[in-house]
């Protein structure tokens, strides 16, 4: 192939200069052809590396000053919140973004990855606000759990986050996922708890995420109760330190 | 066979200098890439955000040819040659108006009323010669003349121009085949006969005829990088 660059080389500088009037030489590959003017000084060198290095610092920066605004845009690293309680009949708990406090978050629930229902986390919890999540009573929600048949489920709810302009909307995990037991199907007249009124339903055995005490919790009551976010035992005091 | 010539197509010699000079090049399409695959990805409202890269990548050409004493005329800035490039150019261009001529009448897609704009910037003639010269400018008169520095005038060289020029269409599949082939033609023309202006209406000229004829939804609107996707 040394031919190909020979060929190449023979450049047609001009319309009006003589076409292959001189071979050449430089194309060709043996060492001793090369122009010892062609070559950069040591100091042109060092000023070519110092820019390109400055070059690839800056641009570096650049694409991770724009990783981290898009990051912090895209994923609300702001979401604080816990899933308080998911059994057969309902999945309850608090979301907050702590960047807009006051903004109503929407919330998501899932269960075994399934979509359920959409809502807006609204619902009165006091405790919120008294642990300093918050600064009014606004921000629990409460699910109704659809109807189930016998089995083991997962339920997840998301917190949903908007950016660009509405562009892309990402979803967040609020808390943990919580696994519970659906022993009587529920839904219809077979889905009747057999448990007592007083007691969570013996037909539902709630697992809840380890280190949590307490399983059932009113999002409208007993805010200073296990569940609360402010609570030393609650739930959220597993996952969240208000 | 004037200075300037010599100047590009000698060996440099020495792999610290090679080293550097594909540093150069790697920097530039790193540049590109950037824009391309980062910023175009943010979305709405962040395009502006573009000219960091692209500004970067002009300054730190400019500089490098001012560092290693490049000429206007070295760059293929000038119109002496001018007519003896187009000779060479015309074939390959024919060839190609031809092949895409017979795709879009088998496809119904002949539509030279697509050169007014309104999709892409190419679609206006002026803007559309700036367009093809500048990315001419990058593609020769920087990346060229630094392959050849690196492996010599000459087939190598070429096909590094034609990679690079098509990875920077990726993943566009048809533009990037067609940018592969055209980038060797033009680069091929370059080392023979450097002169940016042809190139540029070549460029353009190329840009017009493959529009007008490939049916758009193959072109995918010309989208390359991460806009491809959306």
């Amino acid at each position: 192939m040394n031919d190909a660059p020979r060929e190449i080389s023979r450049s047609v500088d001009s319309d009006d200069s003589p076409k292959h009037t001189r071979p050449s030489v430089i194309t060709n590959r043996d060492a001793s052809t090369s122009h010892p003017s062609d070559r950069l000084s040591k100091k042109a060198r060092l000023r070519l590396t110092h820019a390109l290095i400055a070059k690839s610092l800056l641009e570096l920066l650049f694409v991770g000053a724009l990783a981290t605004v898009f990051y912090y845009q895209t994923f609300n690293p702001y979401f604080r919140g816990a899933v308080d309680v998911a059994d057969a009949r309902r999945v309850a708990g608090w979301v907050v973004d702590e960047r807009t406090p006051a903004a109503r978050v929407e919330v998501q629930l899932y269960i075994n990855g399934r979509f359920v229902s959409s809502d807006v986390a609204a619902g009165a919890r006091p405790d919120v606000r008294l642990a300093g999540r918050a600064d009014d009573d606004w921000h629990g929600f409460s699910f109704d759990t659809p109807p189930l048949p016998h089995g083991s489920y997962e339920a997840r709810v998301y917190a949903m986050h908007e950016s660009g302009g509405g562009l892309r909307r990402v979803m967040q995990l609020v808390g943990q996922p919580w696994r519970f037991q659906v022993e009587v199907e529920t839904g219809g007249q077979s889905s009747t708890p057999t448990s007592t009124p007083t007691q969570t339903p013996a037909s539902m055995t709630i697992s809840a995420p380890s280190s949590t005490p307490s399983l059932i919790s009113s999002p409208t009551a007993a805010p200073a109760a296990a569940s609360s976010p402010g609570g030393d035992a609650g739930v959220n005091a597993s996952r969240e330190k208000p | 066979m004037n200075l300037a010539t010599r100047d590009v197509t000698a060996r440099i010699g020495g792999s610290p200098e090679q080293a550097l000079t594909a540093w150069e090049i790697a920097s530039v399409v790193a540049s590109a890439l950037i824009a391309e695959w980062v910023v175009l990805s943010i979305g709405d409202g962040a395009q502006w955000l573009i000219a960091f890269p692209l500004i970067s990548a002009f300054a730190f050409i400019i500089y490098s040819q001012l560092t290693r004493g490049e000429s206007w005329r070295d760059l293929g800035c000038r119109v002496d040659n001018f007519g003896a490039a187009m000779r060479l150019l015309l074939p390959p261009m024919l060839a190609a108006t031809i092949f895409c001529l017979a795709v879009g009448w088998f496809n119904e897609s002949v539509n030279f009323s697509r050169w007014r704009g309104g999709q892409t910037i190419l679609g206006m003639p002026a803007l559309g010669f700036l367009w093809g010269l500048l990315q001419q400018f990058i593609l020769q008169a920087f990346i060229n003349r630094r392959a050849q520095m690196i492996w010599g005038a000459g087939w190598k060289s070429v096909l590094s121009v034609a990679f690079v020029f098509a990875a920077l269409h990726l993943p566009n599949p048809l533009l990037t085949l067609a940018t592969f082939t055209g980038g060797a033609v033009w680069a091929a023309v370059y080392q023979r006969t450097p002169n940016l202006f042809a190139l540029g209406l070549s460029h353009s000229i190329m840009t017009w005829v493959l529009i007008s004829n490939i049916p758009p939804a193959a072109l995918h609107g010309l989208r390359v990088g991460f806009k491809y996707f959306g």
